[in-house]
């Protein structure tokens, strides 16, 4: 739904709006490095499983416009082949991105129907209950945290790519931003790494935490051949890149005016998004590489050393039969990085209020955040929206003879309009 | 015959490495031992603690689950391959176009996100101790890292590391500010990437001081011979990054002359004892940082690399 | 002039901006003297360099008065300094080192805008030095800005200092009688806010200098 937004942006800037001016490019970097990560620490911060997805489209919308930013400035500057590789970065994450974006909702959705929670912190162990989904929805955050050999790695390359050929641009102002984007675009990546490894791991790893997790089952077959369709595409677009960058290369020509290089021709199914000399990547030979060698370590283990294996419980440090509580929660997992970037950011305070000894009430730990693009931005135009809009319900209580007379006046206006237009 | 040489070179380079990892964890502990005055566990211990842990029962938790028992072998192979493309005694390996500098460390991204996957597998808080500090230092690292494989990659005009390689131990490189900037960076990242102090305190293992032990606390067994030799490789793979790059002497460029490997696997073999030796007094003559401090750090090396980026963006002289 | 000449200069100079950079990032009063004692090293040996490939041998004693005085004798008299006020403790920055580290980007940014761009006539050489001097003069005033101790702002006032020198080497030609008049000059300084720091502290048993404030008897 969010890529409509995106095809409306390239059909407006790229095709209606004429040549671009290099000086667009800036305002588009600077707001997308600031989403990109703005998004990611949103979504850290949040226990709500469908939110944290929302929130984490944020962030793949604001790397899309990296891409896109940066083939308007190589259009402007006339560089046509640059300007081809980022577009096409920016097309070939939006494709990406509703692969697994698509594979993450479903599996959120079938963890919903299964237990009827969408609070992480409710949830926990679900990989035992439902392996297939726990499956299929790993591939689906090892893919969005841009991990090779799947496909969320392919566009972030390129992406990356597409900024280390930027020094060759004249302006200034882009020669001191691009460096800052690239910087915002790794830190995004490995936010988002950390985001995927919070929502697994509270979600389906771990034991669970209430009596809805426990009674969790496996979801129906037509939802889990729906997610195992998308989670093979996303390993095919991983591993075969190239022929998806090629479909892409008309797109290119009719709006960049120049494409990518044939990828089809290139050895070893790779792809080289400028020159062999320079780079490449071969997403089939890493997938065959760890294939490989993760079946020779298993070979060599299971040859060499012991197969013998025993259940225990877990350590629990001498303090028998630790209840799931105690176990890491979405919000405790994310404290780290809410401190580090939370308290700029968010404005992020944490507030302990501890019972006195021998009180049997608990401790409560209270964390506040503010979104502060909404309180500074969408806030006051909510409030002024509302404001206006009272104003204006006046207009439904008229009687039928002013609602006569504003049709009158209106048509008198249009008429003289008419008049003195020349 | 030219592609059976380049196999065996390939597939020499595979082993070497596989090889020398343990030995170096050894030689490091060596160091620091007689640096401190103390005997310090023989040259060839971690070989033997490898082959005990491989003999030994794997005791599972109740409440672990097949994530926990694939992950070893998942992280074993990413960073086994990530290893094997970083050119240790000769460039221009045969595979060395598949998977470029950006792409290395991104798989050893995805072994860091699997190992984090398997501390929070078990359900107690210790591994949610490590995962969640763990990814907290992987937000600053990574960053850092690629913003060094920036500067690099405009100062070579590539990101494929044998071409990286290459260029350096040619003379048309330069004494250049961006790369002593870069070498800073570089070496910041790698203390924090792998577990050193004064990030991590590889020898410790108490649950609230340490990062990677916290994670891997559950495993035991052949499983935990699989991450220990994962995390010799990580680090001689990131002391042989900073030797192919800014001490490229002696690395032979794609020829298969005998005498030319020899020295290329002695020279080698001479910057891992000099790497070795200064990461062991480092080690010995500082002290384990708060973990709240530990961003500072990052991002100072974060801020390094940046710079270091700019500069190559403003001028080509830098 | 040759790449490797070119490019030594430049790695001093750069070297000079990191020294600069770890100044900002320093806690301690002790450590924070010893990072001003490597910047005064660092100050020399680009001076020196510079008079090496300029041919300017008066250049040379530049670089030793940086070296004996800078580098020796200030470090060792604010060392001596520090034990008699007693004030080993922890320095109370008014910003972050996160927040003053990403300024220190910025601010040598815009010092390479600014000087590429006004000196594009001139030798490649002297115009990036100056680029780089005007990012030492920038964080030295940075460093001034963001520290609540007096010791610290005349730390951040020496750094900049410093840049001043690296500016008027790499510009080719800086007579003795200048270095020799701004070396005096910064002495006598020294000396008065060395007596002012008794003062202060006999004063109001304290240094920091937001307790003067309160004294002023402004409001705020």
């Amino acid at each position: 739904m969010t890529k409509v937004a995106v095809y409306g942006y390239i059909r407006i800037v790229f095709d209606l709006a004429g040549g671009p001016a290099w000086w667009w490019s800036i305002v588009v970097l600077a707001l997308a490095g600031a989403t990109t990560v703005m998004g990611v620490l949103y979504a850290l911060m949040q226990h709500d499983l469908k939110r944290l997805l929302a929130y984490h489209t944020v962030e793949n919308i604001g790397i899309i416009f990296i891409g896109l930013g940066l083939a308007l400035a190589f259009k402007a500057h006339g560089m046509l082949f640059a300007a081809a590789l980022a577009f096409t970065a920016a097309l070939l994450h939006v494709f990406n991105h509703s692969l697994f974006k698509s594979l993450l909702f479903f599996g959120a959705g079938a963890v919903l129907t299964a237990t009827g929670e969408r609070d992480m912190e409710h949830l926990g162990g679900l990989i035992h209950r439902m392996p297939k989904t726990a499956f299929l929805v790993l591939i689906g955050c090892a893919a969005i945290s841009a991990l090779p050999p799947l496909n969320g790695f392919v566009s972030e390359w390129l992406t990356f790519q597409a900024i280390l050929l930027s020094p060759q641009l004249p302006s200034w102002g882009l020669k001191l931003l691009i460096p800052a984007v690239g910087a915002l675009l790794a830190l995004a990546a490995a936010l988002a790494a950390a985001c995927f490894v919070k929502a697994y791991g509270v979600t389906f790893l771990g034991r669970p935490r209430t009596p809805a997790a426990e009674a969790a089952t496996e979801t129906d077959s037509y939802s889990l051949a729906a997610m195992l369709i998308l989670a093979a595409l996303c390993l095919l677009v991983g591993i075969l890149p190239g022929i998806f960058i090629d479909a892409l290369a008309p797109v290119s020509s009719a709006l960049i005016g120049a494409h990518m290089p044939a990828q089809i021709g290139a050895q070893w199914l790779s792809i080289v998004p400028i020159a062999a000399s320079r780079s490449s990547y071969d997403g089939l030979l890493v997938f065959l590489f760890i294939a490989i060698s993760g079946m020779l370590a298993a070979f060599a283990i299971h040859r060499l050393a012991s197969d013998r294996l025993r259940r225990a419980p877990a350590w629990d440090c001498g303090y028998p039969d630790a209840s799931p509580t105690t176990q890491y929660s979405a919000t405790s997992f994310a404290q780290p990085i809410r401190r580090v970037f939370g308290t700029v950011v968010f404005r992020a305070r944490e507030q302990v209020e501890m019972p006195p000894p021998g009180d049997t009430r608990p401790a409560r730990l209270k964390v506040e955040l503010h979104d502060l693009i909404w309180e500074a931005i969408y806030a006051p135009l909510v409030v002024g929206i509302n404001f206006t809009a009272d104003r204006l319900n006046r207009f439904q209580f008229l009687t039928i003879r002013q609602f006569l007379t504003l049709v009158f006046c209106t048509l008198i206006v249009l008429l003289l309009v008419l008049a003195i237009w020349n | 015959m030219e592609l059976i040489s380049n196999f065996a070179i390939q597939g020499a380079q595979m082993m070497l490495v596989l090889l020398l990892a343990p030995l170096f964890t050894g030689y490091v502990r060596k160091v620091k031992a007689r640096l401190v005055r103390r005997q310090g566990p023989p040259l060839l211990q971690p070989y033997r603690d490898l082959v005990r842990l491989a003999r030994k029962e794997v005791v599972l938790a109740d409440s672990a689950s097949w994530l926990f028992r694939t992950i070893p072998y998942l992280v074993f192979a990413a960073i086994w391959v990530a290893a094997s493309l970083v050119p240790t005694f000769r460039t221009g390996l045969m595979f060395s176009w598949s998977a470029d500098l950006i792409a290395i460390i991104a798989l050893l991204g995805s072994a860091r996100f699997l190992l984090a996957l398997a501390g929070m597998d078990v359900g107690t808080s210790f591994g949610g101790i490590g995962s969640s500090r763990e990814v907290m230092i992987a937000s600053l690292a990574e960053p850092a890292m690629i913003m060094i494989v920036f500067t690099l990659a405009l100062i070579a005009g590539s990101t494929q590391l044998s071409t990286m390689a290459a260029f350096m131990a040619s003379s048309a490189v330069g004494l250049r500010v961006s790369l002593g900037l870069g070498l800073i960076a570089l070496t910041m990242v790698a203390i924090a990437e792998n577990g050193r102090i004064p990030i991590d305190n590889p020898a410790t293992h108490l649950e609230l001081t340490m990062v990677h032990e916290a994670m891997v606390l559950e495993y035991s067994g052949r499983h935990l011979a699989l991450i220990e030799l994962s995390s010799s490789l990580k680090l001689l793979l990131y002391v042989s990054l900073i030797a192919c790059l800014f001490a490229p002497w002696g690395i032979d460029s794609a020829g298969a002359a005998i005498p030319t490997l020899a020295i290329g696997v002695a020279a080698y073999i001479g910057k891992l004892a000099v790497g070795g030796f200064l990461l062991a007094l480092f080690e010995t003559s500082i002290a384990k940082m708060r973990v709240f401090r530990v961003p500072e750090f990052l991002g100072a090396a974060l801020m390094l690399g940046l710079l270091a980026t700019l500069l190559r963006f403003v001028s080509g002289s830098f | 002039m040759s790449g490797i000449d070119f490019d030594i200069a430049h790695l001093l100079a750069g070297s000079l901006v990191l020294v600069s950079f770890l100044e900002l990032y320093q806690d301690r009063l002790y450590a924070l003297l010893n990072v001003y004692a490597a910047h005064a090293l660092v100050l020399a040996a680009s001076v020196a360099w510079q008079a090496f490939i300029q041919d300017a041998p008066h250049l040379y004693v530049t670089a030793v008065i940086a070296l004996v005085f800078k580098a020796i004798v200030i470090p060792v008299t604010l060392h001596r300094l520090i034990v008699r006020l007693g004030i080993h403790r922890e320095i109370e920055k008014v910003v972050g080192v996160g927040a003053a580290m990403l300024a220190g980007i910025g601010l040598v940014a815009l010092s390479m805008v600014v000087m590429l761009r006004v000196t594009q006539t001139a030798d490649p050489l002297a115009r990036e030095d100056l680029a780089f001097a005007l990012a030492v003069v920038l964080l030295g005033l940075l460093m001034m800005v963001t520290r609540r101790n007096a010791v610290s702002q005349v730390i951040g006032f020496m750094s900049l200092e410093n840049g001043l020198v690296l500016a008027a080497t790499g510009a080719k030609g800086m007579p003795l009688v200048v270095e020799i008049s701004v070396a005096f000059s910064i002495l006598i300084a020294f000396i008065v806010i060395g007596i002012f720091l008794f003062r202060i502290r006999e004063r109001f048993d304290t240094i920091d200098v937001q307790a003067l404030d309160r004294f002023r008897g402004e409001r705020r």
